[in-house]
């Protein structure tokens, strides 16, 4: 069954749709359907109403929907389904979820994830989801705690308009994510559309509708592998139904060409590595790398030339340790050579392509803020590169620096490195020290006050999850932040940082996504959940409770739409016409919404609302017990504004 | 965020003039306050005082407790503060602090509310009776695991 048919259907037309169905089911048997259009008054079901069900969708909701044809009786219609093989492209590829909201245009794909190879259901497993949108923020999250891409399904133009602003999200955030959208020109007109990528084409990296199986089977490998290229983005391949049905035969599943993405060439190596080793205090600047792997590497590149490093750890992923010990100001700040890996520095920055330089394959963009060049980018950006600027991907340059890190090297600079790195790392270690107490002093506010304050929140969850590999998956510049100051963000998933594009409703799915990968890899998921951004697509808590994730959602529940509230209020203060009304629209009361009762009736095990704060470390400890055994929990605390 | 910078441009700007302002009016005695603090919190609620400054007056962007600021050094500081604030139109949301003008909140309300501030304490306990932060202090101390 097609979804969403019947919301569009009124009972009326609902009915007479079905007395037309069954009429014609008697009519005709079992024998194919050629003509079986009602008149054009049969059409008219209502002054709002959708086209009537198509003669395929009649036979089919009647029950009278035959197999194609089999070769022989009793024998399956396809012994190699076309969709089998697309499942063995993603199992090859190491795709291990797919995330998707059932539709018939990948009916096949969907059987062949749920039934094909040993184990069935695994590399990739199909995981339920409530909503595109979180389907597609599932991804986002997942690829921005693993930089891989995870898979999402989208039902015809339906599913990915449903999806539509999951996919910007992930394009602003240059996260990599594979998307498959089904099309089935047969069914329901409504749902299928000539050129289906056409609607999201300007926020996705790469699209490609291919007209073969065998054509699907390498447009699902060039997905992956744009999703993967920089700059990174979502990519979205269009698969007929009836290419998902074929019968594959001997087609074999093409090999995969693992992405090459370019790094700077010798000549450039050598001379930013000259720099490094010939100054007296180089430092290192890292922002957002690809993967964990670029870490690693940016991590013994500073290691082996002694240079102290900033990080962006505390704002998103990828990044250099925080509390690694050449992570810091260093011993001194009088800097004489500067190297930017995705970030501005004084000398030179390697910094990879932007999104900008995508807009010629689409004549359509419309000039999205902050990626078409001449279009306000106001609040958006790093800041501009104070020195020279290489487009080139710092990840992939990293090999060539350490290689030739290690040629320059002599016995004499080895020396003074490891004694300057001595320095850095004691003198870091003191300055850290000295920002965590002014820290502690400040977030003692409020500590014993109700509502509680979010300061407390983030300082009673430190001492629980410590000692845990964990991943912050959800933005918390609304619940104050605290986590940059108290918490130590020591690996490339700590904090997965802010939402791509400010669109709401990217906490919980995202969260969820991050969750999948922290399931296989056993880790644990801190959700701190805004109010607001829950209520657009909750039904996400379903879905980790019914796949078990690790996932501890601590609401950070200001009962509003709080930073809009502020600007309405400050706005009423402008035109000075009434202070007392700037919660109309921008507060969540009359009713209260009870995150606890929300949270069981998807099946999640929680508590709250809570606004004793003497009693939230109790509270924190049976939520980290509970994701630490595979149970997401949910603790409804009822907080300080910010 | 996308109001950082203006927001401080503003900030500066508004509390440049409620000074100036202040300066120039004949002072209260310090810290009396007149009016009633019952109804001055329900109107710090209404008119979403909280919203930056915490339901305590010790949270938020701008912590009113133990606050030396000369807006709140006497009644009439504050209410000049408040009708003094930013009231051209911004050309971008601002989370500064609003503008209450006599037409939106009376004196005698403004009052009230000076009255609601001025009975903020501070309740949080120092830093090293918070068995949590020396958790924390000591998590920091620990060599760095890769």
């Amino acid at each position: 069954m097609a979804k969403r048919t019947e919301s569009a259907v009124t009972r009326r037309g609902f009915l007479k749709g079905a007395a037309t169905a069954a009429a014609g089911a008697a009519a005709i048997g079992n024998a194919a359907v050629t003509s079986a259009a009602p008149a054009p008054d049969d059409r008219r079901v209502g002054p709002d109403a959708a086209p009537p069900p198509s003669p395929a969708q009649i036979e089919r909701d009647a029950g009278n929907a035959r197999p194609p044809a089999a070769p022989r009786p009793g024998e399956r219609a396809a012994v190699r389904p076309g969709s089998d093989l697309m499942v063995q492209v993603l199992r090859d590829l190491g795709v291990e979820y797919v995330a998707g909201n059932p539709g018939s245009s990948f009916e096949g794909l969907q059987e062949s994830i749920i039934n094909y190879g040993t184990p069935p259901n695994k590399t990739p497993e199909f995981i339920t989801a409530l909503h595109e949108e979180s389907a597609v923020t599932m991804a986002h999250g997942y690829g921005k705690a693993t930089g891989r891409p995870m898979c999402a399904l989208l039902h015809g133009t339906i599913g990915v308009q449903h999806g539509a602003m999951s996919i910007y999200q992930a394009y602003y955030d240059r996260t990599p994510a594979l998307l498959i959208a089904g099309r089935d020109l047969g069914f329901i007109a409504a749902h299928s559309a000539n050129d289906m990528a056409g609607m999201v084409r300007s926020f996705t990296k790469w699209d490609a509708q291919p007209k073969t199986l065998a054509d699907s089977l390498t447009a699902i490998q060039r997905a992956y592998s744009e999703a993967i290229t920089p700059p990174c983005g979502p990519t979205l391949v269009v698969v007929d139904i009836e290419l998902q049905k074929e019968e594959a035969r001997d087609l074999k599943v093409p090999a995969y060409a693992a992405a090459k993405i370019q790094g700077i060439d010798a000549s450039q190596a050598r001379e930013i590595v000259k720099g490094l080793l010939d100054a007296q205090n180089p430092r290192i600047a890292v922002g957002r790398l690809r993967t964990p792997e670029g870490v690693r590497l940016a991590v013994q590149l500073a290691e082996t030339v002694g240079a102290s490093v900033a990080t962006s750890a505390t704002q998103g992923p990828m990044s250099f340790p925080q509390r690694h010990p050449l992570s810091g100001p260093g011993a001194s700040t009088a800097y004489d050579y500067t190297l930017g890996l995705e970030a501005p520095a004084a000398q030179v920055s390697l910094t990879g392509p932007a999104l900008s330089t995508l807009l010629s394959r689409d004549t359509t963009n419309i000039g999205f803020g902050g990626i078409a060049p001449g279009v306000s980018r106001a609040g958006g950006g790093a800041g501009a590169p104070r020195g020279r600027t290489i487009e080139i991907d710092a990840e992939a340059s990293l090999p060539a620096l350490i290689e030739e890190t290690r040629r320059q090297m002599t016995a004499d600079k080895r020396r003074l490195i490891e004694e300057r790195a001595g320095k850095h790392g004691a003198a870091n270690q003191q300055a850290r020290m000295e920002e965590l107490r002014r820290a502690l002093e400040q977030k003692r506010a409020g500590w014993d006050d109700s509502p509680i304050s979010t300061a407390r929140l983030y300082a009673e969850l430190w001492p629980l999850i410590a000692n845990e590999d964990w991943i912050l998956s959800s933005p918390s510049s609304f619940s104050g932040g605290h986590n940059a100051q108290l918490w130590d963000h020591n690996k490339p998933y700590s904090y997965l940082g802010g939402q791509g594009a400010g669109g709401m409703g990217y906490g919980a799915p995202a969260s969820v996504g991050a969750a999948l990968a922290a399931k296989s890899r056993g880790q644990i998921v801190i959700n701190v959940q805004t109010d607001g951004d829950l209520n657009y697509a909750p039904g996400v808590l379903w879905t980790a409770a019914h796949h078990e994730l690790p996932m501890l959602t601590v609401m950070h529940n200001n009962r509003a739409w709080h930073q809009e509230l502020m600007f309405v209020e400050y706005m009423c203060g402008v035109r000075g016409r009434g202070g007392d009304r700037g919660h109309i629209g921008t507060t969540l009361r009359n009713p209260y919404i009870d995150y606890r009762q929300m949270a069981a009736a998807y099946g999640m095990a929680g508590e709250g609302p809570l606004t004793d704060p003497a009693k939230l470390g109790a509270a924190l400890k049976r939520g980290v017990a509970s994701v630490k055994k595979g149970q997401p929990y949910l603790i409804d605390v009822i907080t300080q504004p910010r | 965020m996308r109001t950082s910078s203006r927001i401080t441009l503003t900030l500066v700007t508004g509390i440049a003039v409620a000074l100036s302002m202040v300066a120039a009016r004949a002072q209260a005695p310090a810290g009396a306050a007149t009016g009633s603090p019952t109804n001055g919190k329900k109107l710090y609620e209404a008119y979403t005082c909280y919203g930056c400054h915490g339901f305590n007056g010790e949270t938020g962007v701008r912590a009113l407790v133990a606050s030396r600021s000369a807006n709140l050094a006497t009644e009439s500081n504050f209410i000049a503060f408040l009708r003094a604030r930013a009231n051209v139109a911004p050309t971008q949301p601002s989370t500064s602090m609003p503008n209450y003008s006599a037409a939106t909140l009376p004196d005698a309300q403004a009052k009230d509310i000076y009255a609601y501030i001025k009975t903020f304490r501070t309740h949080a306990p120092p830093v090293d009776e918070i068995p949590v932060f020396g958790q924390i202090l000591t998590e920091a101390q620990k060599p760095y695991k890769r």
